[in-house]
């Protein structure tokens, strides 16, 4: 299980949280191509490493935030810290 | 197997639901003799209140029925020219305390949060998962005082009398 730390009320377990999708990079402008429009609004990363993820701690606080999980040790960090 | 605790279902009691930044709800409940808590996940207790920090701007009022229509007076919920949010929501909630040696156990298997001491002090509450769904936990001298949604009441009654009595 994975444990989060959430900004307000610390570390707690996984099953409190939703997992809200991956922390998008930012929106494309409007004279995008199509294929990068598609790419950007379907395509999730999915690197070995980390992902920037968001996350609502649906069953606390309420509070919205984003963390760094890597994808294959489940490894946290915050979305300040670097990867290494 | 049973379990050395008790749990007893609540009767009414009065909740208000309070919204805004610490200083304006410092200000609207000042009234009631009450200060904020110190400690975000922890509440303020003064004769029978519990002021619960549960969210950020957001806390939680929980009092003994009998001075729901005090609180109301005091609260003034509808006419106060401070931004801050408080609404009456007795209703929403249905409370159960868990008290006994084993309370902490009890506490074990309803919710994955750590109690810890130091992690949830003396005076801790906190909105966690209880039974699958949000619920509030406050940590008291004797166990513990949990409110959960009332729709959900009759469900966590069940799931209690199944884990105290080890029936299955």
């Amino acid at each position: 299980m994975l444990s989060l730390p959430c900004p307000f009320c610390g570390q707690r377990d996984e099953t409190e949280f939703l997992n809200a999708g991956p922390a998008k990079s930012a929106r494309p402008n409007t004279d995008v191509t199509d294929s990068k429009w598609v790419e950007w609004l379907t395509v999730p990363a999915n690197p070995i490493g980390y992902v920037e993820e968001k996350w609502w701690h649906a069953r606390g606080c309420g509070k919205w935030f984003t963390i760094k999980r890597h994808t294959v040790t489940h490894e946290i960090k915050m979305p300040d810290e670097d990867d290494e | 197997m049973g379990y050395q605790a008790t749990i007893e279902k609540q009767g009414m009691w009065a909740i208000f639901d309070i919204k805004g930044d610490a200083s304006a709800a410092a200000k609207r409940i000042a009234p009631l003799g009450l200060s904020l808590p110190a400690g975000t996940n922890t509440a303020k207790a003064k004769g029978g209140q519990h002021l619960c920090w549960i969210g950020e701007d957001h806390w939680l009022l929980l009092a003994p029925a009998e001075m729901e229509n005090e609180l109301l007076e005091r609260l003034d919920p509808h006419h106060s020219s401070i931004d801050c949010r408080i609404v009456h929501v007795s209703d929403a909630y249905t409370l159960f305390t868990v008290t006994g040696q084993q309370a902490d156990d009890i506490l074990a298997i309803a919710s994955p949060l750590d109690t810890r001491r130091k992690n949830f002090p003396n005076d801790g509450a906190a909105y966690t998962e209880f039974f699958g769904i949000r619920g509030l936990v406050l940590r008291r001298p004797d166990g513990y005082l949990a409110a959960v949604e009332r729709s959900y009441a009759d469900m966590i009654s069940a799931y209690f009398d199944k884990i105290s009595t080890g029936s299955r």
